[in-house]
Parts: C-alpha cells; sequence; structure tokens
C-alpha cells in the first residue's frame, strides 16, 4: 500500500538538431509516512545554463522538502478513520470502542503513523524554504561562472502528497494534474505564461517570484498524479477552460495501476520519444507520474 | 501496451505574419536584366505560399496578411495558407513607408486581440516589409522629408516593439531593400537585431531573386512557428546586410 512513481524527461527535437541536450529535469522521493514527493523544472531556452538551472532547481527543492517534512509532527491515526467522522458515525463509535478496549490492554493492529493534515501556512512555509535555498544555490552557481543568476532561469513545479492530501507549488508554465477517486482529471493550477505561446511569466529567477509563486493545499486523497513542463501543454490541458483532457492522462493513469515498478520500464520513454509526440511538440517533454496503490 | 492508447489533443495555434509590399511605380521598372521587380515579387508570392504548405506544422499555424503601399491598402487580411491566393500586384503609386509600417504593426495588434477573444494560443508576429526605396509622398514641396519624418517617427514605436525594451519583444520586423532601395534609411527606421541574434535586421536582396527570398521568409517564419522569440534566422544567399 504505497507510492508508484517515475519520472522521466527527454530533449525535443529542437534541441537534439542543436545538438543541445535536455533543458527539463525531474525528480520524486518517498518521504516519511506515506507520502512522497516530486519536482520539476524546465530550463529557460534563453537561459545559457537552463540545463544545470533545472537540474540544480529540482535537486535542490526535493531535499529542502524532504528535510522541512521531516520536521513536521505527523499524528498517529487509525487508518480507518481517514475519513471525517461526521459523515460516518459508525466508525466514531468503532473508534470509541477501540479506545475503551485499549484502555484495558488490547493492541490496536492498523494503527500507522499519519500525518493527517497540513495547514496553509505550513504549505506556504515549507515551499517558501525551498524556493529559498533554491535560488541561492543558483545564485552560487552564477557566482562561481561569474554570471548572472538569469542564466539558470528556470520553471519549478512542485508537490507533497500524502494519502489525505496534496500541497503543492508552481512557478512558471507546465502542470500538476490529479485526479481523486470517482472524480475527473483536476489542473491544479494554470500556467503562468506571457503573450505569446511560448514565453513564460515568472521564473524562480524573476525578481518578485515570491509574490507569483502559487500555492495550494488540496484536501482529500489523490491517486494520480502527473507533474510537467509546457513541451506536452497542448496535447494535454484545453486552454480554452484549462480542462485536463481525458483520454491522455488515463492510459498513463492505467499503466501506473497495472505496473508493478515503474521506474524499470522504459515505456514512459518511449512515449516521450514517439513519432506521434515528436511531430506535435519539439519542446523537451517530461513526465513525473504517481500513482497511490491503496 | 495501454500507453499506444495516449490520446493527444488537437489545438490550434496561430503564427501571424504581415507581408508589407512596395508598389510604388518605381517597382515597374525594368532593370538592366530586362526584370521588372513587381512581377518577380508577384512570383514570389506564389513560391511563399507553396513554401509554408511545403511545411506540414508551418501550413496548420500560419495566417498571412499583406499591406500594400502605396496608397497603404490592406490587400490581403490575415488567411490561413490554405485559402491564401497570391494576389497580383500592380506598381501605382508613391512610397508611404511610415504609414504602411505603422498600418502593419496596428493590424498586429487586432489579430492578437482575435486570438485572445478566441482563447487561440499564438506565436509573435512577423513582419516583413520589402521595398524597392525610400519614404516618399511623390513629386509635391516636402513630400520627401515630410514622409521620412513620418517613418522616423513609426520606427520610435517599431523599435520599441520589436527590442522590448522595459517589456518583452512583441513583434518581429526585417526590411528587405531591392534595387535603388536607400538602404541607409532602411538602416535608420529598421530596429536592430537582438541580443543573440546573428541576422541584421536589413537586409538587401542580390539581383531579383524573389524565388529565394521568399523561400527564406517561409523558413523564417518557420524557425518562429516552432521556437517563438527563440527563433534564429539564418542568412542565405539571395540577401545581404553589408551594402
Amino acid at each position: 500500500m504505497t507510492w508508484k512513481a517515475i519520472a522521466r524527461f527527454c530533449a525535443g527535437t529542437k534541441h537534439k538538431k542543436r545538438n543541445i541536450g535536455c533543458q527539463d529535469y525531474a525528480a520524486w522521493e518517498l518521504l516519511k509516512d506515506r507520502a512522497i514527493a516530486g519536482v520539476v523544472s524546465d530550463g529557460a531556452g534563453c537561459a545559457k545554463y537552463a540545463a544545470q538551472g533545472a537540474e540544480i532547481a529540482v535537486k535542490t527543492a526535493i531535499s529542502s522538502i524532504k528535510r522541512s517534512f521531516e520536521q513536521l509532527n505527523p499524528v498517529l491515526v487509525d487508518t480507518n478513520t481517514l475519513v471525517p467522522y461526521c459523515n460516518q458515525p459508525l466508525l466514531f463509535v468503532s473508534k470509541l470502542c477501540r479506545w475503551f478496549f485499549s484502555l484495558f490492554g488490547y493492541k490496536q493492529t492498523n494503527q500507522v503513523s499519519f500525518l493527517g493534515e497540513i495547514s496553509d501556512s505550513q504549505t506556504r512555509e515549507i515551499f517558501n524554504l525551498a524556493l529559498e535555498q533554491v535560488r541561492l544555490s543558483l545564485q552560487q552557481q552564477a557566482l562561481k561562472r561569474q554570471c548572472s543568476i538569469d542564466e539558470f532561469a528556470c520553471t519549478l513545479l512542485a508537490f507533497i502528497a500524502t494519502p489525505s492530501w496534496i500541497a503543492a507549488m508552481q512557478i512558471g508554465d507546465g502542470f500538476i494534474v490529479v485526479r481523486q477517486p470517482n472524480n475527473n482529471y483536476q489542473l491544479l493550477f494554470q500556467p503562468q505564461k506571457g503573450e505569446f505561446i511560448n514565453e513564460v511569466a515568472v521564473f524562480v529567477t524573476s525578481d518578485h517570484v515570491k509574490n507569483e509563486m502559487k500555492v495550494q493545499t488540496f484536501p482529500g486523497k489523490h491517486k494520480f498524479i502527473c507533474v510537467s513542463t509546457d513541451g506536452l501543454e497542448l496535447v494535454s490541458i484545453r486552454f480554452r477552460d484549462f480542462q485536463p483532457y481525458q483520454p491522455f492522462f488515463q492510459p498513463f493513469e492505467e499503466y501506473m495501476e497495472t505496473i508493478d515498478d515503474p521506474e524499470q520500464e522504459t515505456d514512459i520513454e518511449d512515449f516521450l520519444n514517439s513519432e506521434q509526440v515528436n511531430r506535435r511538440t519539439n519542446d523537451d517533454k517530461t513526465l513525473l507520474l504517481c500513482f497511490y496503490d491503496g | 501496451m495501454g500507453l499506444k492508447q495516449v490520446g493527444l489533443l488537437d489545438q490550434e495555434q496561430r503564427c501571424p505574419v504581415i507581408l508589407v509590399l512596395d508598389r510604388s511605380a518605381s517597382m515597374a521598372w525594368a532593370t538592366r536584366t530586362g526584370k521588372i521587380p513587381i512581377e518577380e515579387l508577384n512570383k514570389g508570392l506564389a513560391v511563399f505560399k507553396k513554401a509554408v504548405q511545403e511545411d506540414e506544422i508551418l501550413a496548420m499555424r500560419v495566417d498571412v496578411a499583406i499591406v500594400t503601399f502605396g496608397p497603404v491598402e490592406l490587400c490581403q487580411n490575415f488567411v490561413t495558407i490554405d485559402r491564401f491566393t497570391p494576389p497580383q500586384l500592380q506598381a501605382s503609386d508613391v512610397t508611404p513607408m511610415g504609414e504602411a509600417i505603422e498600418f502593419a504593426i496596428d493590424l498586429a495588434e487586432k489579430q492578437k486581440a482575435f486570438y485572445r477573444e478566441q482563447v487561440i494560443p499564438y506565436y509573435q508576429p512577423l513582419i516583413f516589409m520589402i521595398t524597392d526605396g525610400q519614404p516618399g509622398y511623390g513629386y509635391k514641396e516636402g513630400g520627401q522629408e515630410a514622409a521620412l519624418e513620418k517613418a522616423l517617427l513609426v520606427s520610435q514605436r517599431l523599435k520599441s516593439l520589436d527590442s522590448g525594451k522595459g517589456s518583452k519583444p512583441k513583434l518581429t520586423f526585417f526590411s528587405i531593400g531591392v534595387q535603388g532601395a536607400n538602404m541607409s534609411i532602411l538602416r535608420q527606421i529598421t530596429p536592430a537585431k537582438r541580443p543573440g541574434e546573428t541576422m541584421d535586421r536589413v537586409q538587401k536582396l542580390n539581383g531579383l531573386n524573389f524565388t529565394e527570398l521568399f523561400q527564406w521568409i517561409a523558413q523564417s517564419v518557420g524557425q518562429a512557428a516552432r521556437l517563438g522569440t527563440q527563433a534564429r534566422f539564418t542568412p542565405t544567399s539571395a540577401l545581404s546586410s553589408n551594402n
């Protein structure tokens, strides 16, 4: 009963033609208490060290998020009582009974350490810190190479998900799409774009990035999470109303459900490098997919 | 394997292109080789259509419009390339270059407003001006000076839109000088290349090689319709920048 995840990023045809590598980067990590963190970044095409920027941003952000998360105090709860009691009066009674029996030494077997809730201010704190550390790392690199931090400009999308909530942040374009059981796919934030299709409104290196950063916590069990950069935006998100295109996401969710250890497979990069995708986009392409098996 | 069934959304994205074409009287004067510029230009427009259609992605994304001068006229409002019929231009009048550029800039703004209204993502507009002369209102008193003054005034706006000083670039503008064009005035009017660009925005057409010119335009639009602001414009043998 845990998370399955995979991160893949592939150079687009425009970069292959010019012998430039991929300027996207993505990573995920399992955290304690059945939580998972994922980060994706797209190095700005105009930045000299775009690829390095994206990689540093992802690695710094994920370790910062991990550290912050470990410091949060999880509460011990019964796995059966994650549903609000008000809707489940019987559960409340059963919980009460168990508590009563536990007073006499009966042990509960299905109790796990679990982070039940997170406040918006905690979420903001975690991501603010991650952003600060990313900017610091990029600033250090810029000093080392004696250039402006703008030469490391990149977007940043990150999330922490537990079986009962997902906290997410976004700077720039790209998308985080999630799905709760019995629900449609949901886009967490609108991509932050400039006027033109390939223009990004804000990067982690921008001056007022802290005000521009989007942060939010979404309660509920999210079984499926997909994070990506702008390379796949046009084929997966309907711009007219910013609705995720179900025929795009559903096969990925089904795939994640059936495959035991997706990181061992090559299917995702085969898809990203496929002719059908390259016909539609020449940009770098990234998929970070998570599926909660439980 | 399930991933073969991944559905890819089909969404429009548009790349607006405006050709600003000089059809002043001098375009009808035969050169030493006996060729007539306006006729070569007309042939070039057909080449342009063909070149764009040969590029699958470009053919899907381009909206083309034609502004002619003088007088300044919207010869062709924005159309997709399959609905574009290359016009047969006739040389006629004077060279109100400033007004033509101004018209093209406004046309681009209008088209962008239309895209926004329709929620269609779009690329930066491209404007290519082709001329064989210099700004002029004909032989009336002070016509040359007034036309130049207007062109220089418009060029202020053009340059700030192209360089994106204070904000981001809003359009890309190229001037192509045909034989007889006043290159030094074109250089005054035309925006400078942006940092990192290799190709000057003022180019001189060698001979009357409109075929290659329009192939180059199609290729440049192809860059812009794929890479947007990161498009790299590459020189062609038909054009030179040091004349």
